[in-house]
Formats: structure tokens, C-alpha cells, sequence
């Protein structure tokens, strides 16, 4: 009888590991100083305002202090880091048009085939720069835009104007601060009033360098009655140096419309992750979120909804794992701003080797959103005795006739569940590899398995023989 | 056949050792229907998880078709051809009563097939095959299950400890129905333990477990009415007292 054969191990890191030659075409000097805002801005010849802006982020940065709660980030030194890295490439819309070293690792990771099979535009951004986009032409017959941001906020000024960093302020924390100060590359996706775009659009941000940070900036506005799925995935090889992750998506969803955001991110275990995402939702909007946080050293990841149109809905499914050396704290928050909005919010975290996964969330119902709802459940599982999980929930509660729910637990896997598994033939470690799986299926299945080639690596799932 | 020479179960309890079992011999020949009883605390259920291996022998040996078992692991003997009827199915989310008999038999199984096991346990299968393993179902309906998995995995030995435990009498009437179903036609050996008269009364053989060792083993017919004449005797001295 063949015999169905599953194990869940570390995530396979090979894939993700391979480093290229670096061979960017320009490096700001490491550190943060006002010179390597004004030269970054040269370069990548901003508007006028946009130097303004950044030289204005830079300011806030050095009046902020680093967060006060959360995961020890006194091992990041910004005076080591290097803010800009012009990899040798232009944009381009023809893979064939990109380096060959830079087109092998974005082969490696499965993005052209995913975009041939089931996707309506990909972006790539390799180090500071995005090196490829493309949209089918039938979305750009019906007025969307899915381009890289310098090119938006040369092409789209006052769209970018209106909107860029304007749902996450530089005052926001230090790390909005910083982004605002150097931010390059990143992806904007403007979808027109009634359009719905049917297959995801995803962009892949790939860090190669090491000891530099990246800073992409997303923008996506969902217009009136229109819909998209976009999904975001980033990686990069591991180096014995910090690598900062600081980037920033801001999603307008406006009336009716409805945005499906899924991130798979499995950064390396050298990468400190500091990056914000807020969604700010109109009436009858739904902005749903599908987060999945993998890798880095440390994580601290809460994405926002802002719920301020009625009857405005969010859906955050999350699944977080944390094993050795990782410290991963993420969650989401949700803010309720008018009458009848709901939100639901479901994760697990899974901690091993020592990992720590800690799920943080904050609930605000203002006096404005009366009849809110919201549903949070957040689950942990602890693999063995020496890893961490700690659930760390916030609910501040203005409105009337709130519906509001919380739901945690916190559980290792229990012998008799082990011992039930075996006593129907299969191994221990199948058994154990058995319950994680059950245990993450719900939130398995909301992620966009088909498009995200990694995801088969992120729960190493692998199958020997078949059932039957 | 099974062979459990000079088993031992020793327990530490507030710096005590117990002796749950106690060097106890028994050899249970193929293809009998056999009820374990005896008083609570005997060592019964213990018995069970040890042959199952879900428990450590202190010492001891077991010896399985001839094969020494004594190391193996519960997977082993899983796949020797041992099964174990748990008080519930495990529960893990999103698994269904489907997904639980095709862990049993380790095959992608028909649905048909699968209602087929279902139906030997009395639950009209169509109803319960998409149904997810939670406290949505009754005690009575995950005992039953948990049969079904059992005899879908079609093993040459299967133990079912209390099967009776923690039913209403409504689910009991028609648990009795299933073991009388075992009795007829399954073909392996099938090692119960209970207290219920119904179910030893169905026995091939009965085995009483007293104190970590066999007080009593032998045909259903030689032992039920001295176990029977025993409670009439306590019932008489009861209702005397009162």
C-alpha cells in the first residue's frame, strides 16, 4: 500500500538563497545624512515637492524615538545601512531586456511563468529599482494603470500628490519616517470607477545586496465600484549582515469597491522587517487582507484598515512562523469610523526551535460607528517547549451597540492527538506535520497558492508517494 | 495470536511507585470475541494502551504472530495490524468524518465505500461523511465514528476500551446493536473493555482484570454467571442494608 509521506521542516531557504554578483550600477554611501537624501532624489530626478517631502521625513525621523514595545531592534544600525542600491538594469516591459543574472533570479522564483499562467501584470523590483512591469493591454483599454511608482509620480503626479503617504504620515513612526526620507521603487495600481479587474496583478520585491535596505512604496486606489486582487511577494538571500526592510502600501478603496491583498513574504533570517500597510475603505467597501509572514530576523507587521464609508468591511486572514532565531510580531488593527462596519479578523502563529510569534491586534470603534462588529479569533501552536507564542490584543470601544468578539488560544500538539495518528499507521513526524497542516488549512486556503510559486516552500510540504 | 509474558506497568506518584499492572500472563487466540472486565482502578484500560503501545511497558514482553512487538512503536503496531478504538476521534480543525475513515484504512476510499463503514455503525452516512469532527456531534455519534474507523481499518486485532463510556442510554441501545453487528462478521480477533452485561454476554471469552493481574479467563459461559452470581450477591446485601 503506498503510504501518504508529509513532513514540515524549516522552510526550504535554497531557493531564495542564491546570491548574484553585485553588480549595482550606483550605491549611496551607508547611513542616513541629508546629502544621501538630496543625492537619492537627484537620481531618481524627483519633483520638486517630493525632495521637499523627503528632506521634511528625514527631519521627523531623527525627532522620533524607536517604539518603546515590541521586538529589541537595537541591533539595527542605520549608519551601517546602505538606503539606495541602483541595480544595472532599466525598466523595462521585455524580460529579454532584463540583465540575464537579475532575469535568472526572478526565473528561479517562478515569476514569468506565473505570469504567463495566471497573472494580468507583474511588477519586479530587484534591490532599490523596479527592473520590469507589465499589464495586459485589454486592462489598459479599460484604464488601469499598473506601473512602477517613479514612473507614476512622473506620469500621474497629481494622483500620486493626492494621495502618497497620505494614509501613513512620516509622524506616523520612525520607520514611516525613514521610508518617506529614501523610498525608491514600489508599485502603483489605479483601477477606474466599475472595472473589475478579474486575475491578480502581483509585484515581487527581490533585495540582493547586502547590508542594504529597501524601501518600495505601494499605491493602489480602487475606484468607485470597481475590484482587484493584487499580491505582493519578497525575498532575498541570507547575508551575515542586517539587511532593513521598511516599506509602505497605502490601498484607497473607495465606495463599493473591493481590494484583495495578498503578501507572501519570506525574507531572509538577516532581515529586520519594519514595514506599513494601511487601507482606508469607502462606503459598501471591502478591503480584504491575506498575510503570510515567513522570514526575516525580526518582523513588526500590523496591517490597518480604516474602515470610514458605512457599512465598510475588512477580512484579515494572517498566518505567522516563527522558528529559530525569528521574532515575529505581527497582527492587525482596525478602526471603525462609521455606523455599521465589520471586520473579521483570523490568524495563526505557529512557533519552533525557539522561535517567538507574538499576535498583536487593536480594535478602535469611534463614536461615530455605532453597530460596529468585529470578530477577531487568533490562534497559536507551539511545536516544542523552548518556542514562544503570545497573543497581545487592544480594544478600545467608543461606539454604541457594538458587536464585539475576541477569541485566543494558545496550545502545543497534544500526545493523544500524536498517538491517535499513529495508531492509524503513520509516523510521528507525519502526525505532527498531520495537525500543523490542519491547523493552518484555513488560512492555507485563502492564500493565492496558484500564483505564489514559494508557497510550496513556506510549509515545506512534501509529498512522497501518493494516497491509495 | 498475542502472547504478554510477565508484563509490568509501574507509575511514580508523589514519590510512590504503583504497580498499575503486575506481572501479568495472557494469551489471546485469533479470532475471538473477548471482554476485558473487572473493578475500576484493575488496570483494564491500561492493559489496552500498553498493547496498543500508546503506554510504556515497565517490563515484560509481547509477542504478536509470533513477532516480539515489545519495542515497537504505536506506528509499528498500527501497521502490524493492531487498531484502537479511542474514547472520540482526535478533533483538528477542518478534518471530516470522511478524511477520518480515510485515515483509517491509509487509502484515498470512495465516499460510497466510506458510507458503507458508516452505515455498519448505524449512522445514516450521507448525513455525517461532509460533517467536520467537532462538538457538533453528539458523544453517542463520535463513539460511533470512532468504531467505523476502526473497522474500516479492517485489522488483525482491534481493541475498544469502554466503547460505553460517557454515552446516554439512548446511544448504548444502539452501541450494543454495533458490537453484535463486530460479533457476526468481523473476522479478526476483537478485544473490548467493558462492564456492560450486553456486551459480555456477546463474548467468546471473558477476562477479569483485578488489581494488575487476571483474576478469571475463560468462555463467556464459565465465567459470566459466577461474575453475574457475584453482583446478585452484592445487590442482595444492598438491598438488605437498606
Amino acid at each position: 500500500m503506498a503510504q501518504e509521506k508529509t513532513y514540515i521542516e524549516d522552510i526550504e531557504r535554497t531557493l531564495y538563497d542564491i546570491k548574484n554578483v553585485d553588480k549595482s550600477k550606483y550605491k549611496s554611501q551607508s547611513g542616513l545624512t541629508e546629502d544621501i537624501i538630496r543625492d537619492i532624489s537627484a537620481r531618481k530626478n524627483d519633483p520638486e515637492w517630493m525632495l521637499e517631502f523627503r528632506l521634511k521625513s528625514l527631519e521627523v525621523y531623527n525627532q522620533l524615538s524607536l517604539p518603546n514595545w515590541g521586538p529589541d531592534l537595537s541591533e539595527l544600525n542605520m549608519d551601517e545601512i546602505v538606503t539606495y542600491v541602483q541595480p544595472d538594469a532599466k525598466m523595462t516591459g521585455s524580460w529579454d531586456e532584463v540583465p540575464e543574472d537579475i532575469k535568472d533570479t526572478f526565473d528561479r522564483l517562478g515569476i514569468p511563468e506565473a505570469e504567463q499562467t495566471s497573472l494580468a501584470g507583474v511588477g519586479a523590483q530587484y534591490d532599490s529599482e523596479v527592473v520590469y512591469h507589465s499589464i495586459q493591454e485589454d486592462l489598459v483599454k479599460q484604464g488601469v494603470i499598473y506601473t512602477d511608482m517613479e514612473t507614476a509620480l512622473h506620469e500621474h503626479e497629481e494622483i500620486v500628490r493626492d494621495h502618497f503617504m497620505k494614509l501613513v504620515p512620516p509622524k506616523d513612526h520612525k520607520f514611516a519616517a525613514l521610508h518617506g526620507a529614501v523610498w525608491s521603487g514600489g508599485s502603483f495600481v489605479y483601477v477606474p470607477e466599475g472595472v473589475h479587474v478579474e486575475i491578480p496583478l502581483q509585484s515581487y520585491f527581490r533585495l540582493n545586496a547586502a547590508g542594504a535596505g529597501q524601501f518600495e512604496h505601494t499605491l493602489i486606489i480602487v475606484e468607485k465600484n470597481a475590484s482587484l486582487h493584487f499580491i505582493e511577494g519578497c525575498s532575498a538571500p541570507k547575508y551575515n549582515v542586517t539587511n532593513l526592510h521598511a516599506g509602505c502600501v497605502e490601498l484607497f478603496v473607495n465606495d463599493g469597491a473591493r481590494l484583495r491583498y495578498s503578501t507572501i513574504e519570506n525574507w531572509s533570517r538577516n532581515m529586520m522587517n519594519l514595514n506599513t500597510k494601511r487601507a482606508v475603505v469607502g462606503k459598501d467597501g471591502v478591503i480584504e487582507w491575506v498575510s503570510g509572514s515567513f522570514g526575516s530576523h525580526v518582523s513588526m507587521l500590523y496591517p490597518c484598515s480604516v474602515l470610514k464609508g458605512e457599512n465598510a468591511k475588512c477580512e484579515f486572514t494572517g498566518v505567522t512562523f516563527a522558528s529559530k532565531g525569528q521574532n515575529l510580531d505581527t497582527g492587525a488593527s482596525v478602526i471603525h469610523c462609521a455606523p455599521h462596519t465589520s471586520a473579521n479578523i483570523s490568524t495563526r502563529t505557529i512557533s519552533k526551535a525557539g522561535g517567538k510569534a507574538t499576535y498583536r491586534s487593536a480594535v478602535k470603534v469611534t463614536k461615530n460607528a455605532p453597530y460596529a462588529k468585529c470578530s477577531v479569533n487568533c490562534e497559536s501552536l507551539m511545536l516544542d517547549d523552548i518556542s514562544r507564542s503570545d497573543t497581545l490584543p487592544t480594544m478600545d470601544i467608543e461606539g454604541d451597540e457594538a458587536d464585539i468578539g475576541h477569541e485566543a488560544t494558545i496550545g502545543r500538539i497534544s500526545d493523544e492527538a500524536i498517538f491517535y495518528l499513529m495508531s492509524r499507521g503513520i509516523s510521528e513526524d507525519e502526525a505532527r506535520s498531520m495537525i500543523v497542516r490542519g491547523f493552518v488549512e484555513p488560512i492555507a486556503k485563502e492564500l493565492p497558492l496558484e500564483y505564489a510559486v514559494e508557497m510550496n516552500n513556506l510549509v515545506n510540504i512534501e509529498l512522497e508517494g501518493t494516497m491509495g | 495470536m498475542l502472547e504478554l509474558k510477565d508484563l509490568t506497568y509501574q507509575v511514580e506518584e508523589n514519590n510512590e511507585t504503583l504497580t498499575i499492572i503486575d506481572h501479568l500472563d495472557l494469551t489471546i487466540d485469533d479470532g475471538k470475541f473477548i471482554v476485558i472486565t473487572g473493578p475500576n482502578g484493575g488496570g483494564k484500560s491500561t492493559l489496552a494502551k500498553l498493547i496498543m503501545g500508546v503506554k510504556e511497558l515497565t517490563s515484560g514482553q509481547m509477542i504478536f504472530d509470533g513477532e516480539d512487538i515489545t519495542e515497537c512503536s504505536i506506528t509499528d503496531r498500527a501497521r502490524k495490524g493492531i487498531s484502537f478504538a479511542f474514547q472520540q476521534p482526535v478533533h483538528f480543525k477542518g478534518i471530516k468524518v470522511l478524511d477520518l475513515l480515510r485515515l483509517a484504512t491509509g487509502k484515498n476510499i470512495s465516499v460510497n465505500t466510506a458510507c458503507e463503514y458508516l452505515s455498519k455503525v448505524g449512522l445514516c452516512a450521507k448525513e455525517y461523511i461532509d460533517r467536520e469532527v467537532n462538538s457538533s456531534l453528539s458523544g453517542g455519534e463520535l463513539k460511533r465514528i470512532e468504531i467505523a474507523t476502526v473497522l474500516a481499518r479492517g485489522t488483525k486485532f482491534s481493541i475498544f476500551d469502554e466503547p460505553e463510556a460517557g454515552i446516554d442510554i439512548w446511544s448504548f441501545q444502539n452501541l450494543i446493536q454495533v458490537f453484535e453487528n463486530i460479533r457476526k462478521t468481523v473476522k479478526g480477533t476483537v478485544l473490548i473493555i467493558s462492564h456492560q452485561e450486553r456486551i459480555l454476554n456477546i463474548a467468546d471469552e471473558i477476562i477479569v482484570i483485578e488489581n494488575g493481574k487476571v483474576k478469571k479467563h475463560g468462555p463467556k459461559d464459565e465465567i459470566l454467571p459466577e461474575l453475574l452470581g457475584t453482583a446478585d450477591a452484592v445487590n442482595r446485601a444492598c438491598s438488605k442494608m437498606s
